[in-house]
């Protein structure tokens, strides 16, 4: 039974297929007549133009690899140290425990972690390695990036472990009346 | 549809079998290219999000050492004319 439905079903699938495309060509006869272009030809690329295309897309490899290194050089030089701003509800946290915050602009999202001892510690909330964004581990006390298993320590910033080349951006804290503000960014290198 | 005799477009002609390796040499060199400019492309996205920026200068010059050659092939390495005899 399921061989005889088989045998039929490939001889009739091909029989649609091919009915579609004559249907297609007959529709469209007197434009063929005036229009003498072939479906084969179209899909043909000629060696002058693949030849075209690949210096083309040289070209934009180059201008791809000149515009990101002038952009990172240009965003380094002008990287300037932020004003001091209040962390809203940081106050409120429990030990062991982390919440976002955004500094020192509304893009610049960050990452604010209070330590068991009761102590604060901020950093940019981006992986130095492909800039996913990294999360709170409280069971292993860490910063972990989910995208290529990057770990940071919840401290320093430090690398522990992965392909990230350098540790997480600083971020100053300070408590003044119970408030707790960030003041300045601290971007590091591979100096440690 | 290929080697039907009669139906050769512009720039779809046959060609001598000379011609056809020069054009798939170049054609080959120009992939090798590409593929070394891609590298070099990821290496310099490294680069800058490791904050190496000594490393960034000399990748951008590799990238457009690439794209000089690429250009020279582009430009004048082509099949030449042989005059019939």
């Amino acid at each position: 039974m399921t061989r005889a439905m088989s045998s039929e079903l490939s001889r009739v699938i091909p029989e649609v297929l091919r009915s579609d495309e004559t249907d297609v060509r007959m529709a469209t006869e007197s434009h063929q007549a005036e229009f003498p272009y072939g479906r084969d030809n179209e899909a043909q690329v000629t060696r002058r133009e693949f030849c075209n295309f690949l210096f083309l897309t040289s070209s934009a490899l180059l201008a791809g690899a000149g515009g990101f290194a002038a952009k990172a050089a240009y965003d380094a030089r002008h990287e300037q140290n932020p004003g001091p701003e209040r962390i809203a509800n940081a106050e409120a946290m429990q030990p062991g425990t982390a919440m976002n915050f955004t500094y020192p602009g509304e893009e610049e999202t960050a990452i604010l972690i209070r330590a068991k001892d009761g102590s604060y510690h901020a950093f940019g909330q981006k992986c130095t390695h492909l800039s996913c964004p990294v999360h709170y581990s409280k069971e292993h006390d860490r910063l972990e990036c989910p995208c290529h298993e990057g770990g940071f320590s919840a401290t320093t910033g430090e690398v522990l472990y992965g392909p990230p080349p350098r540790p997480l951006d600083k971020i100053g804290i300070e408590v003044h009346n119970g408030q707790v503000w960030a003041a300045g960014r601290e971007v590091r290198g591979n100096e440690g | 549809m290929k080697g039907r005799p009669g139906n050769w477009g512009v720039g779809n002609e046959p060609q001598p079998r000379g011609r056809t390796a020069v054009w798939t040499a170049r054609l080959a060199i120009m992939i090798m290219i590409n593929l070394a400019q891609l590298w070099l492309l990821s290496a310099v996205v490294d680069a800058a999000l490791a904050r190496e920026f000594k490393q960034l200068v000399p990748l951008v010059v590799a990238s457009g050492v690439c794209w000089i050659i690429a250009l020279t092939i582009f430009l004048w390495w082509k099949p030449a004319t042989v005059p019939r005899r």
